[in-house]
């Protein structure tokens, strides 16, 4: 079939009031800004929808609906009409015909309607409830409108699933297509199982299915990739800043530090919000959301020396005499003290350390001035960071109220920094940070993509040696 | 697909933004930008210049990038000017006397051209297009945009408009247009040679002869035939007899044939100065311009697939029907000849040993409400009293979200029972483990309680709180 002649596939997510219809269309449509969530029933009250397109083509809409809530009084209504038994669909239809039947059961005629006007529907369960006759009902109403019907298991990794209760009472209604999918991870893998179940009840669209598939599937890699990249220009753009000082001037020395911390902060915030958007969550949901984000920011501070000791990271590779304030660094020029030794600064206690061994500054010492750069157990930190957020949102349903887990990222603490970052330690006009200087430079742009691609690799390992605990399991 | 196509100053202008925002984050005000871009464009690419054009910052890029291309132009020309000098100047210095070494002045008029063409060529084919201008004077333009462009600029996206413009030098259409300005470059220099010298030759009188000191006569004969081979085809000179080129030998015959000997000098530098270089002109310009109808955005790059979500159409809600109307809270009275104990129904519990007793309470369990066949010998048995008992209690489960169906019943049943209706909603302990806030989960099942008219008296029986034990009493017993 010819682009042209295909026509969107219309598929309706059904169910009891708040079992998470809307969450799944959002982890669907990997959108947060679709309908309303909430842990209360009856959020939404009207049938919304919205389309998977891929190049402004739609090739699947989705339609949420309203719960439904009184399956049991609709049935005994059907049940107390006269006519025809076996003609679901007409039945339905002498209901919807009915303006005071319609009246009575608003969601649910609302519900219907959309049944009748759909190609296929997933019927949403709460996999926490007991299977009750009302949900029964709801099934047997829904089997009237004579459309295919899958059924998706939400909140399979609640300690309270009834997983199997709900799988053999399913079984027992004629319905197999079972679908044990979490709308607050999103597992690629099941999002893939959902399209593919589909697909097999759905000869006509099984194309369309498949288109979508791939679409999404080049999608998730192109947006890693950018992912990366977005990293790694942070960590050159932080690996290669610096500031100028005049040694003989601690307070010049200090507010040259204040400068550099700064710049590091808002440059990551940058990063930050470029990774939210790729993977598509805003910015005003992190309040609600409880990330360990306030207000688009992380809410530790990088340069906090708690903050690098939770994460295991050495404070720097300086030996410091004394902790905590005022702690004593040598001013490191590859072990070149030059006779001055050591200053008295908060450098160990606040993160920007001086990094070492660079001996072609020596010059500036001699003219008396040093120059400030971000130590390397910030950097690991800022890599770790964005790191674990990177992995965080790859893995996050679009759906997710709860705060991203915390996982410890020991590796990035131990190995030895990649070549590109390294190297964007003696190109000062790598970083944007660096007053006057350009983005893009010569060399960065080559750098920033080797960089990345190490990055990935360090990612996919990590993912690889700790699967998620999102993969639920199939029938 | 021809829609992704954009012209040179969007592409610059959207390469602009990026380049900012992927350093200092997007514009908290993009809204508008955004909505005006999904509404007035398809297509990714379109979007993002649509974009690109509507963000405040963008107002002071358009004049930076037009004082950019002045700057271009300016350089361009003065790379010109300096290759008509070079030119003359080469022209002038071989023929400094008036005994001209023909081979001599050929070949410093055509060595370096010749030479440059051919390190062009290595560095087009042995380069990628980022990493290269692969000429001297491309090389030259590109270091003084990068150089004067951010001293030129005033506006605050200086620096990354230099650099979108350094990144567009850097595609393959942008060394293309670099190369047209380095053959340009030779064809202005072998033109203004060719002009010297022309003019030198019409108003002076040289005498050209050739000389070796190494190599034998036959040598050079063959050498001047191979080079006049092309002119001649080209009818620019008439193809030379060897008896004729050996007459211009030095010390032979001094000033014979001197005209002819010129126009042979003009026609080399003519053929193989001039015209292999115009035509890289004009086929530089032509990939250059093909390139320039073709330019694409790589829309991976995270500045530009950031913003794919908002500017896709999917991010569009279409909400169908109306809105339902609210329901309308019910006031219940007590029944003035009430009699016996208050009735108890469970539904929709999770509890396999219900009922539960409480203590203090004394109540008839009329059964439960799970099912239809339930209900409806509970509505039969509630139609059933003579004297209304004081009260119903519905004991419900907070793990249930209240729903219409429930909400219908109980009012159906306590209208029966012409009695008074508590809900007592039991469970909420576990709540927590299912990440559901209590006090929402209460509040719905307070608006059920309204629309049935009923009390809601919050009791959960394995953490029984004095208070709501208390206020459960309280209303039985005064209503009694």
């Amino acid at each position: 079939m010819s682009r042209a002649e295909r026509k969107p596939l219309r598929l309706a997510v059904v169910g009891h009031t708040n079992t998470g219809k809307t969450s799944l269309i959002r982890t669907l449509l990997h959108r947060r800004d679709f309908g309303e969530i909430n842990n209360r029933g009856g959020t939404t009250r009207q049938v919304a929808s919205a389309a998977l397109s891929v190049d402004s083509e739609t090739l699947i809409t989705l339609y949420d609906s309203p719960g439904l809530e009184d399956a049991p009084g609709l049935i005994e209504w059907l049940e107390s009409q006269p006519g025809e038994r076996h003609d679901g669909p007409g039945r339905i239809h002498r209901l919807l015909t009915d303006d005071r039947a319609r009246a009575r059961f608003d969601h649910e005629a609302r519900v219907l309607d959309l049944m009748l006007n759909v190609d296929v529907a997933l019927y949403v369960i709460d996999a926490r409830e007991p299977v009750l006759e009302k949900y029964q009902d709801e099934l047997a109403v829904l089997a009237l409108c004579a459309r295919p019907i899958l059924a998706v298991l939400n909140f399979v990794v609640s300690p309270d699933s009834r997983e199997t209760e709900w799988r053999d009472a399913l079984a027992r209604v004629g319905l197999h297509t079972v679908l044990a999918f979490d709308a607050v991870v999103r597992d690629p893998a099941t999002e893939r199982r959902l399209f593919e179940k589909l697909a097999s009840q759905l000869d006509a669209h099984a194309e369309t299915l498949e288109a979508w598939m791939s679409h999404r599937r080049d999608e998730e890699d192109e947006r890693l990739a950018a992912a990366g990249l977005t990293i790694a220009e942070l960590l050159i753009d932080v690996a290669a800043a610096e500031r100028m000082a005049e040694l003989a001037s601690p307070s010049q020395r200090e507010r040259a530090m204040d400068d550099l911390r700064q710049a590091v902060r808002a440059r990551e915030q940058v990063c930050v919000g470029t990774l939210l958007d790729l993977y598509r969550f805003g910015r005003e949901d992190y309040a609600d959301e409880d990330l360990p984000l306030t207000d688009g920011r992380w809410s530790e501070d990088p340069f906090d020396p708690d903050t690098l000791r939770y994460h295991g990271i050495r404070t720097t590779g300086h030996a410091g005499i004394g902790a905590g304030a005022g702690a004593v660094v040598d001013v490191a020029t590859g072990g070149l003290t030059l006779g001055t030794g050591t200053l008295v600064g908060a450098a160990l206690g606040t993160g920007v350390g001086l990094a070492r061994g660079f001996g072609v500054r020596i010059g500036d010492r001699l003219r008396g001035r040093e120059r400030l750069m971000v130590d390397d157990a910030t950097l690991r930190l800022l890599a770790s960071r964005q790191l674990k957020l990177l992995a965080g949102l790859r893995q996050r349903g679009h759906a997710a109220r709860l705060p991203l887990p915390a996982a410890a990222r020991e590796r990035w603490a131990v190995e030895r920094l990649p070549a590109p970052l390294r190297s964007a330690r003696r190109h000062s006009s790598w970083s944007t940070l660096n007053p006057g200087s350009m983005p893009d430079a010569a060399g960065a742009p080559q750098a920033a993509s080797r960089l990345a691609r190490a990055l990935i690799e360090d990612l996919e390992r990590e993912s690889a040696e700790v699967p998620g605990a999102s993969a639920a399991a199939d029938d | 697909m021809s829609k992704d196509r954009i012209s040179a100053a969007d592409w610059l202008l959207a390469e602009t933004v990026r380049l900012h925002e992927e350093r200092h984050g997007r514009s908290s005000d993009d809204d508008t930008a955004n909505a005006l871009a999904r509404s007035s464009a398809s297509g990714l690419t379109g979007r993002l210049v649509r974009r690109a054009a509507a963000l405040p910052a963008s107002a002071a890029v358009r004049p930076d990038l037009a004082r950019l291309r002045r700057l271009a132009f300016r350089l361009a020309w003065v790379v010109l000017v300096l290759a008509a000098l070079a030119g003359t100047l080469a022209a002038f210095a071989s023929t400094a006397e008036r005994g001209i070494g023909f081979l001599l002045a050929a070949s410093s008029l055509l060595a370096l051209p010749t030479l440059m063409l051919l390190a062009w060529l290595i560095l087009m084919l042995a380069t990628r297009p980022s990493r290269a201008s692969a000429s001297l004077s491309g090389g030259l333009l590109a270091l003084g945009i990068s150089r004067l462009g951010p001293r030129l600029l005033s506006g605050p996206l200086a620096a990354e408009t230099v650099a979108a413009s350094g990144g567009l030098l850097g595609t393959a259409t942008g060394r293309w247009a670099l190369g047209t300005l380095a053959h340009l470059f030779w064809v202005v220099y072998s033109l203004s040679a060719l002009v010297v010298l022309a003019l030198l030759f019409s108003v002076a009188q040289y005498d050209l002869s050739w000389g070796t000191t190494l190599l034998s006569d036959e040598a050079v004969v063959g050498l001047i035939s191979a080079l006049a081979w092309l002119p001649a085809q080209l009818g620019l000179i008439e193809a030379p007899e060897a008896g004729w080129i050996l007459a211009g030998r030095e010390g032979h015959q001094p000033g014979a044939a001197r005209a002819e000997w010129a126009t042979f000098l003009l026609a080399l530098v003519l053929v193989y100065g001039l015209l292999p270089r115009l035509f890289l002109v004009m086929f530089s310009a032509l990939l250059a311009l093909v390139g320039l109808r073709r330019l694409k955005l790589d829309t991976r790059q995270p500045g530009y697939l950031r913003l794919a979500g908002v500017l896709s159409d999917g991010a569009e809600t279409d909400v169908h029907g109306e809105a339902p109307e609210a329901a309308v809270a019910r006031q219940r009275r007590a029944p003035r000849n009430a009699d016996g104990p208050p009735l108890l129904v469970g539904m929709e519990l999770e509890k396999p040993d219900w009922p539960v007793a409480l203590p203090g309470l004394s109540c008839q369990v009329l059964g439960r409400a799970d099912t239809r066949a339930q209900r409806r010998q509970l509505l039969a048995a509630a139609e059933g009293f003579l004297r209304p008992p004081p009260a119903l209690i519905a004991h419900c489960s907070a793990l249930r979200t209240p729903d219409e169906g429930g909400a219908r019943f109980l009012t159906r049943l306590a209208d029966a029972a012409e009695t008074l209706l508590v809900i007592w909603l039991d469970d909420t302990g576990r709540l927590a483990a299912r990440d559901i806030d209590p006090r929402e989960r209460i509040a719905d099942w307070r608006r059920l309680a309204d629309q049935a008219g009923a009390a809601l008296v919050v009791l959960d029986v394995d953490h029984p709180d004095a208070g709501a034990l208390a206020e459960l009493h309280a209303l039985l017993e005064q209503r009694q």
